[in-house]
Formats: structure tokens, C-alpha cells, sequence
């Protein structure tokens, strides 16, 4: 069987990371490369961020929650796939506020501390705020699931970052900031100990301290203490867990996909993704572009009088009665001016797609693998609409009732 | 007030101090942001636009050379900034500590950069900090710096989390300084006299979700007033309903032979889907929202320039102005047809 491009690159990885900026159809193709992946025979688990029942209805389940949810495929509608030769689909949401949760419960050293920790009101603010923790969360529910999963492949969602790879350095930035070195610095040993009091600050840090408590007030830096200390007894183990998964997500069992949009803005970030994952060594596999607009006929056919088009129709009409077109004659004339600019409008974008991709490209030196998939007339809530868009991703052909529904198959 | 005016829940945001455009990403908040200031402009109020930590776009739309962290003239009365967490903490330090010196042996002091770095929310305090600020600013003569800031605000999730820390702040602590500071913010974005909170949206499944679930988090959770839902690069419809039956009629029964008229019936085929899809998803948020609401159409243009920002400029004027006269969701004017 001939496979393609992304089925080659896809092949024996075990992590693919969909990276990108929001709106730009990450979770949709998260899904379709963990379905494509499952039908063809491997034990697949997508980790998706997106709460949106619709891509769960989609997958054939209610809903999706933090646990690993089997996803039925066997009858699945897919003539590449055949059903003996299926693996096996899971599916599991990541709930971020739980995660952290689950973070705490797991490495918190004793009850007590535990319950102290998850009733902080810093705690609160902190495991459901965003800087950090979103990925914080994702990167630990990836490292469990890594080592004592027994997935084939994990596909991973990624939460839409501001800066493009907050997904990698944030958990590192907190572990960093929570390891001892930082903390010895501000407090006294005697608070890393879990003792905590009056005399709380180190004097190596207290000038510094002292200033800052004129912005923040003393009440706020104690709470800041108080959730310090309680959450010291955690920290060892953070910055060694975020660096084992720095670790396997540089190694070449990993793959990041960089999903896009053909906006320019849209592409300008990708682009920036793609060379932050170069400097950082991260195993790069290409530009997955959703939503490009292609054209429907060759560019002369625009500049088509419409009374030609509603001639063709009339001529078209003697043989076929029936369908009584005459009554409309009105409707008729117009119509063939109505589609000559519809069209028209549609090439202007589908120009602006080219040339966006085109330069990409270039800027790229044509050595980046770019997969593109059209804009559809629909939205995707379906598994055909995920079929069809895993069909364009991994160029398999498409069945004739989605052919005419879409521009790809434009002569010239 | 009357019953009617209840319903359509008017607001004017140009009569606003301070606009917030917010939501998911690659929905035309950064547009939007430029045409509500240019519409504001225009009718004579300075105007200062606040991008928030992002790579500048304003200077492009604008055809300014570079648009950084202090404001920069871009077109008469309209001013942008591109703020960063550190411009907005620096300036902020500098202003209490009056000592360089003493800012930079603390503030860039390795530990509490690393700290820094890490508490979430720190980022967007110092941004809305940055707003309230320029807000507050008067001149020799007592006159308002700004007559508007329009901020373009992060994607939503961090659009509504950067709204929500003053009152997180408020409610953790009782008093001191960094107290104070979250209470006057939060009585800024609160105020229903100077604050509106746009959300931005494109008509498509999954931004309309996100738009009413956001909606109704910051009518439950946030108190800052809603101004307007604005509904982006909408297709307009190009086939009359008559048309529309037609071309269903023929594209049934027209042989599909990859012909050119064949494809011209597609590419109808697929606006008309597109039209009926945005219907219903338009309907749905009319449904689920009060608020009123704007309609941007797409303007199929080879360059967004500022030409179309004009234009989306115009349509905000024309449409903020029909709200206030009672209607809730004025039609846009349709663009114009493409040059071929």
C-alpha cells in the first residue's frame, strides 16, 4: 500500500505534539491523526485540551473527561483501514484545574499537607491560573502516561500559547523558580523545614523583600510564604519531572506538528514556533495548514459574460423539462452573473492563500513538509468530517459525495 | 428607560473611556481594535491603542514605521503602544521608588525575575495597571491624557483571566498597597459609565460556543460590562433566495463532469452552505445573548490595508448609531463586489 508523507513521518514516532495558535484547528487535527493512526493498527491515545462536546460527539462518545476513554473505531467507515487490521483509539480531556489537583494529591508527602495545600486560597488562584500551570499539568499527565502507559502513540493537544512555546519552558520555569536554590535564598532553612513564623525572610533577601513588600503589602508576600512553604515538601520532585519530559519530547521518538491557518498573522507565528523549536532542538516535522481556500475555475472562466452562463442553462433545460427552469427566467438571467463573481470572489481568497503558503515556503527554502487542508463548507462535527479532513491530511482519495462539495479538484 | 430600549440593552461605546476587544484567537480583535479606534478618532477624541505583549500589527494597518512601547502618533489623535510586562513594571516601580538603582537591585535581581516569571496573572496585572494608569493620567490642566483606550486584549482564556485579577486580589487580601492598586483597577473595569467588553467572535461553531459561554462567565463571575458581540468577516449572501432555489435546482441534476459550469455551481453551492451555516450559528448566539450586536462583513480584498479598516470604521459608526436607535443587530452594508 503507498503511504504518504505523513504517514512516513508519523511511522515510528510515539509522541506527536500539535503546536500552534488558536483557531487554527489543532484539536480537529489531533484528532484525525490519532484516528487515522488507530485505524491502521496502533494503540492510540489523543490528549485533548479542548472541552468542546461536539469533537467528543464527533469521536461516537458523549463526552470527554480526564480519564482515558476508548473511542470505538471497528466500524468506521474507511476502505484503507481494514477492520481486522484496526488497533485501538482512546481519548482523554485534560481538565486543568484537576490535573493539578491530581499533582498534588499524588506528590503532596502526607494528608495533612495535602488538604492544607488544595484549601490555599493561592493554591486556588494558582492551579487554575495560566501561566504556567496549563502546561505544568499537561507536561505531568504526559509523563505518567509516557512511562506507565502502554500506548503506541500519544497524540497531544497543546493549550494556545500567547508565546509560542510556553509549552515547553513554562514547567521549567516553575520548577525552576520552586526548586530550593530560589527558596533558600529568600527564606530561612528553618521555613524550607516547614517551620514557619515571624523572622520568616532571609536577611540576605530582606532589603529585597522589604521593597517589594511596598508594592505588594505584608499580607500578601505572608500568604505567598505561607503557600511556599506548604508546597516546599512537593518541589524536589517538579524540576526533575519537567526535565525527564524536556528530555523525551527532544528525543526522536517525538514529532511536533506545527498547525496553522493560511492567515499571514496565522503563518507569521508558525513560523516563529518553527524556528524557537530549531533553536531548542526539538524534532520538527512540518506545517499542517487547515481552512486554505483554493480556486474553482481556470482564472479566464472569471471574466465569463453571465448571459453566456444563463444561455448554457436555458440550452440545458429544453432537455431536461422537467425540472421547469423557464418559470424562473428572471432568477436565471442573473444567476449566471451571481456565480461568474461568486467564483471571483472565492479566487481572490484562494490567491491570498497562495501566495501566503508560497512565501512560507520560501522563507523555508522549500525543505519543510507543508500539508494543506481546503476550508470546508461545513463545520467538523462529524466522524465523516473527520474522515474527510484525515483524507486530505494523508491524501487518500475522497468519496464522490464530498468531491464536488469542494474546490480541490479544480482543472488548471 | 424605556421597555424597549431594556430589551436591546443599548450602550454606545463611543461614549466608553476605556474598550476591551477580547476573544479566540484569529477572530479580527486586532482589526476591530484599530477600526474602534480610527472610528473614535475621527469624531475627534484621542485615542490611545494598547496592544498587550504581542508582536505589533498596528504599525502595518497604519502604515507607521514602528509602534513600541511608548505611544506613537499613527494617524491624527490615534495613538498605539505595544506594552510589555517589563515597559509596564518598570514604569510602574520607577513611579514608587523614584531610584533606578534601588528598581534594578530588586527588580532584576535573578531570584525574583525567576519568581516573577512564574506568578500567573503578574503579567496582566501590570498591563491593566498600565490601562488604569493612562486612564487616571490628566494634564497640566486637569484634562484627561486619553478621551478612549481601546485595549486588544489576549485570546480568551487569557482574555477573561486577565480581567478577573483585581477581584482575585481583592478577595485574598484585605489591605496594603498592592490592595488598593487591584481595588481602583477593579472599580475602572467595573464601571459601567467608562468600560465596555467587546467579544469578538466569528460566526462558526466553535468561536460561537466559546463567545456565550464567555458571555455568561463574565455576567456570573466578572461584573465588567458587556458593550457589543461583533461578528467578523461575515459572508454575506450573494445569491437572492430565488437565485438560491435555482442554483439548488440545477447543481441536483447538473451532470457532475468537473466542467466549468459545474464548478461555478460548486463554488455557489459552497457559499450558499456557508450563508445558511453562519444563519444558524448567528441565530443561536441572538438566542443565548442580550447584548447587541455588530455584523463586520468580509471584505474580499487582495490587501487588508487601511483602506478596509475605513471601512470596518464606517460600519461601527453607522451600526453603533442604529443600536442606539433601538435596533439590535443592524444589517451591515455589503462590500463591495471584488475587482476582476
Amino acid at each position: 500500500m503507498t503511504t504518504s508523507p505523513l504517514d512516513d513521518l508519523i511511522r515510528d514516532k510515539k509522541i506527536v505534539v500539535c503546536v500552534g495558535s488558536g483557531g487554527v484547528g489543532k484539536t480537529t487535527t489531533s484528532a484525525v491523526l490519532a484516528l487515522h493512526a488507530a485505524l491502521h493498527g496502533r494503540k492510540v491515545l489523543v490528549l485533548t485540551i479542548d472541552p468542546a462536546r461536539r469533537l467528543a460527539n464527533s469521536l461516537g462518545v458523549q463526552a470527554l473527561d480526564n480519564d482515558e476513554r476508548p473511542i470505538p473505531i471497528h466500524d468506521f467507515p474507511a476502505d484503507d483501514a481494514p477492520p481486522e487490521q484496526r488497533g485501538q483509539l482512546f481519548a482523554m480531556m485534560l481538565d486543568m484545574k484537576r490535573s493539578f489537583d491530581r499533582v498534588v494529591e499524588r506528590y503532596a508527602p502526607d494528608d495533612a499537607t495535602r488538604d492544607k495545600i488544595l484549601k490555599n486560597k493561592l493554591y486556588k488562584y494558582f492551579s487554575t491560573g495560566l501561566a504556567g500551570t496549563q502546561e505544568y499539568s499537561a507536561m505531568e499527565r504526559l509523563h505518567s502516561i509516557y512511562t506507565e502507559g502502554d500506548y503506541d502513540l500519544i497524540i497531544m493537544d497543546t493549550p494556545p500559547t500567547v508565546h509560542a512555546l510556553d509549552f515547553l519552558d513554562a514547567p521549567i520555569r516553575m520548577a525552576e523558580a520552586v526548586e530550593s536554590s530560589a527558596l533558600q535564598w529568600l527564606y530561612k532553612p528553618s521555613v524550607a523545614a516547614g517551620k514557619f513564623g515571624f523572622g520568616l525572610f532571609n536577611m540576605g533577601s530582606s532589603y529585597v523583600l522589604k521593597t517589594i513588600s511596598r508594592f505588594t503589602g505584608g499580607e500578601m508576600l505572608n500568604q505567598l510564604g505561607d503557600f511556599l512553604v506548604n508546597f516546599n515538601a512537593m518541589f524536589e520532585g517538579f524540576g526533575t519531572r519537567a526535565r525527564q519530559v524536556r528530555e523525551i519530547l527532544s528525543s526522536n521518538h517525538t514529532l511536533f506538528l506545527v498547525v496553522t491557518s493560511p492567515d499571514p498573522a496565522t503563518v507569521d507565528e508558525a513560523r516563529y514556533f518553527r524556528d524557537r523549536l530549531h533553536e531548542e532542538r526539538i524534532p520538527f516535522g512540518g506545517f499542517l495548514v487547515n481552512r486554505v481556500h483554493k480556486p474553482y475555475v481556470p482564472r479566464d472562466i472569471l471574466r465569463t459574460d453571465g448571459a453566456t452562463i444563463a444561455q448554457r442553462f436555458r440550452d440545458w433545460a429544453t432537455h431536461n423539462p422537467h425540472l421547469d427552469l423557464a418559470s424562473d427566467d428572471a432568477a436565471l438571467d442573473t444567476l449566471g452573473d451571481q456565480l461568474v463573481q461568486n467564483a471571483a470572489e472565492f479566487q481572490i481568497l484562494a490567491d491570498l492563500d497562495a501566495q501566503t503558503l508560497e512565501a512560507l515556503r520560501e522563507r523555508t527554502h522549500n525543505e519543510v513538509f507543508i500539508q494543506e487542508v481546503p476550508f470546508f463548507n461545513t463545520d467538523i462535527h462529524s466522524l465523516q468530517g473527520l474522515d474527510r479532513v484525515r483524507r486530505h491530511l494523508f491524501n487518500l482519495p475522497l468519496p464522490p459525495e464530498h468531491r464536488s462539495a469542494e474546490p480541490h479538484h479544480a482543472p488548471g | 428607560m424605556s421597555a424597549h430600549d431594556d430589551e436591546v440593552n443599548a450602550v454606545d461605546i463611543f461614549d466608553k473611556r476605556l474598550i476591551i476587544n477580547t476573544g479566540k484567537g484569529g477572530v479580527g480583535k486586532t482589526t476591530l481594535s484599530a477600526a474602534i479606534g480610527l472610528a473614535a478618532a475621527r469624531r475627534g477624541k484621542r485615542v490611545l491603542i494598547m496592544q498587550l505583549g504581542v508582536k505589533d500589527r498596528m504599525a502595518r494597518l497604519f502604515g507607521a514605521p514602528f509602534v513600541g512601547t511608548d505611544p506613537v502618533e499613527v494617524e491624527d489623535n490615534l495613538f498605539a503602544v505595544n506594552v510589555t510586562p517589563e515597559s509596564a513594571l518598570e514604569e510602574y516601580a520607577l513611579l514608587k521608588l523614584k531610584l533606578k538603582t534601588l528598581y534594578k537591585a530588586v527588580f532584576e535581581n535573578r531570584f525574583v525575575r525567576t519568581f516573577l516569571r512564574v506568578i500567573p496573572g503578574l503579567n496582566e496585572l501590570f498591563y491593566l495597571g498600565k490601562a488604569w494608569y493612562e486612564e487616571a493620567a490628566r494634564d497640566a490642566a486637569g484634562r484627561p491624557r486619553w478621551d478612549m483606550i481601546v485595549i486588544d486584549a489576549p485570546a480568551t482564556g487569557h482574555g477573561v483571566f486577565f480581567l478577573q485579577i483585581p477581584r482575585m486580589i481583592t478577595s485574598m487580601i484585605t489591605s496594603g498597597p498592592m490592595y488598593d492598586e487591584a481595588a481602583q483597577i477593579q472599580r475602572l473595569v467595573e464601571d459601567k459609565s467608562r468600560t465596555a467588553l467587546n467579544l469578538v467572535t466569528l460566526v462558526e461553531e466553535m468561536p460561537v460556543n466559546e463567545t456565550i459561554e464567555l458571555a455568561a462567565k463574565v455576567e456570573r463571575e466578572l461584573r465588567v460590562p458587556l458593550g457589543f458581540v461583533v461578528c467578523n468577516a461575515l459572508y454575506t449572501q450573494r445569491f437572492q433566495p430565488r437565485q438560491a432555489d435555482l442554483l439548488r435546482r440545477i447543481e441536483d441534476h447538473w451532470p457532475d463532469d468537473g466542467g466549468h459550469l459545474d464548478r461555478l455551481l460548486d463554488a455557489g453551492l459552497f457559499r450558499l452552505d456557508r450563508v445558511e451555516m453562519q444563519r444558524r450559528h448567528l441565530e443561536r448566539l441572538d438566542d443565548a445573548l442580550t447584548l447587541p450586536r455588530v455584523t463586520i462583513p468580509y471584505y474580499f480584498t487582495e490587501r487588508f490595508n487601511f483602506q478596509t479598516i475605513a471601512r470596518i470604521a464606517d460600519e461601527l459608526e453607522r451600526q453603533n448609531k442604529a443600536i442606539l436607535g433601538g435596533e439590535r443587530a443592524p444589517q451591515p452594508l455589503p462590500p463591495p463586489p471584488p475587482a476582476t
